[in-house]
């Protein structure tokens, strides 16, 4: 007999635990696949602010054509700058009517006199906006203002990053959660199997014989679970996707391709046979000595 | 393949299963392993299969030195060993959820016989025990003897070199213990070296074969013609 049908044997046994090792690995990649999904956006999120515009300098007006163009081009020869965007007057006034244009009063009230021309300054990571901010903070007289929003920076940062620590706390917790699982059901039917397993010894079977089928029962658990948790989180994900892309306008929250989804199927499956494997090895250990 | 036995001794805390025990199986002898229950038959057993190590002695089975007096076979070569022994037991120890050509067919399996040859293998031994035409049933669908052949038929089928039987008639009726024993009677014949523990003293009486006595654990005879 195939090691490959003597695990299907193995499984078709006790179909009952087989089925409830499946639906405890199922519902453990759901949630897995959730957070890999909600971190991987995130992390997308992140990436898309982290690049914008997070420094805008408010001119003031004796500030000469000639001093303004310097200064772009000092900074757009700055490594750690992305983008450079001078904003004038009349641009200042066209999206201050877009954000305006419901209330006629507000707009009748502004010209493009009163608005200040302003440069926008993005750059390569949150690290070199400070630098770049404190630079300008230099040459403060020549500009009305310099906002930069360290603080939104940071505490996105800092969101992110408790984001990370508790998926991946989550993750850790599931894969314990499963692992425990699996032990406990392998373990249950290398018990109820322990008369087969004495003919199996008397016969001459050697350790691979009897203690394979058992650990590929394992991984066959992570594996089938994993897929079935990435499947139907996949299915939702882009069920929502409209919505989603709705919600988050020009961030770009959706994958490019579809690559990442299938990394993300491949990591899981690797993960899943990892911890049916490690289950199935300790189930043998405990249960099966010699 | 022959059994040798020198001076063993084993016992279960302060019960004593075999007390200096010593006897020598010729290749191809048919030998009764007689005695009450609890005389240490079955111990005799499972120290030739290395799942008993003795306390004392030296046990020898054709090459294999099973036990030397301080160490016990193990790793490939139990494997190996366990490989050339058919065993029969009077509780069968057959696979439930397996039907009798799986059951057979088991034995060849961890044999790594090739693919091939195995349909043949297992229907030579059923042949022999005269189940051919069951091979699609499963153990609960067969009667007591039948059982006791299939048991026979998967220690037939990997051609073992000493067949072990332990009570083998225990849960037999006289006509299907006759049946059995005749089978061992031929398979003995064709040079397989077969060991019978029974304490069946009709079959034992009318067989006219070696006997060993086993009382508490000591061989108090071992005759040639023996009777029980």
């Amino acid at each position: 007999m195939k090691l490959r049908s003597k695990v299907w044997y193995h499984l078709r046994r006790n179909p009952h635990q087989s089925l409830a090792a499946v639906a405890v690995m199922f519902s453990n990649f759901l949630l897995i696949t959730a957070v890999v999904f909600t971190l991987f956006g995130l992390g997308s999120v992140l990436g898309f602010l982290e690049t914008r515009p997070e420094v805008t300098v408010f001119i003031k007006d004796e500030m000469k054509q000639e001093q303004i163009d310097s200064l772009i081009n000092n900074l757009k020869g700055k490594k750690e700058v992305k983008e450079v965007r001078f904003v004038s007057k009349e641009q200042a006034l066209e999206i201050y009517k877009q954000d305006f244009g419901d209330n006629p009063l507000l707009l009748e009230m502004v010209t493009a006199e009163v608005l200040p021309a302003s440069i926008e300054i993005s750059a390569e990571s949150p690290e070199a906006l400070k630098q770049i901010a404190s630079q300008l903070s230099s040459q403060a007289d020549l500009f009305e203002e310099i906002v930069f929003q360290q603080e939104v920076v940071d505490s996105l940062l800092k969101w992110t990053q408790t984001s990370k620590k508790v998926g991946l706390g989550l993750i850790v917790f599931l894969a314990s959660v499963s692992l425990i699982v699996i032990w406990v059901i392998v373990g249950m039917k290398i018990t109820l199997r322990k008369k087969e397993i004495a003919v199996l010894n008397l016969l001459g079977a050697g350790g691979g014989y009897i203690r394979g089928p058992f650990l590929l029962e394992g991984m066959f658990y992570g594996v089938v679970g994993a897929i079935l948790g990435w499947g139907i989180i996949t299915v939702v994900a882009f069920a929502l996707k409209p919505r989603l892309l709705t919600f988050f306008q020009q961030i770009p929250f959706w994958p490019t391709s579809l690559l990442p989804f299938g990394l993300i199927l491949l990591g899981e499956m690797f993960f899943g046979a990892v911890i049916g494997l490690l289950a199935s090895i300790m189930a043998v250990r405990k249960h099966l000595r010699r | 393949m022959k059994i040798v036995f020198k001076g063993v001794s084993k016992s279960f805390g302060s019960v004593v299963a075999l007390e200096d025990v010593s006897f020598k199986i010729d290749k191809g002898e048919f030998v009764f392993l007689t005695g009450a229950s609890g005389m240490g038959k079955t111990t005799v057993f499972k120290i030739i299969t290395g799942q008993l190590a003795p306390n004392e002695g030296t046990v020898q089975v054709d090459n294999w030195l099973v036990f030397d007096g301080q160490k016990r076979l193990g790793g490939k070569e139990l494997l190996t060993l366990r490989r050339k022994v058919g065993l029969i037991y009077q509780d069968f120890q057959l696979i439930e959820e397996y039907t009798v050509q799986e059951n057979v067919g088991l034995a060849l399996d961890i044999l790594c016989v090739n693919g091939k040859d195995c349909p043949r293998q297992i229907d030579k031994a059923l042949k022999k025990v005269g189940l051919a035409d069951r091979k699609k049933a499963f153990p609960r669908q067969l009667s007591g003897g039948e059982l006791q052949c299939l048991s026979l038929a998967r220690a037939l089928s990997i051609k073992p070199l000493i067949l072990l039987a332990d009570e083998p008639t225990g849960n037999l009726d006289p006509e299907s213990s006759w049946q059995l024993i005749h089978l061992l009677d031929k398979i003995n014949k064709e040079g397989t070296t077969v060991v019978m523990a029974t304490h069946n003293f009709d079959i034992v009486n009318s067989f006219q074969k070696r006997v060993i006595k086993l009382v508490k654990g000591k061989v108090i005879s071992d005759k040639k013609k023996g009777k029980y």
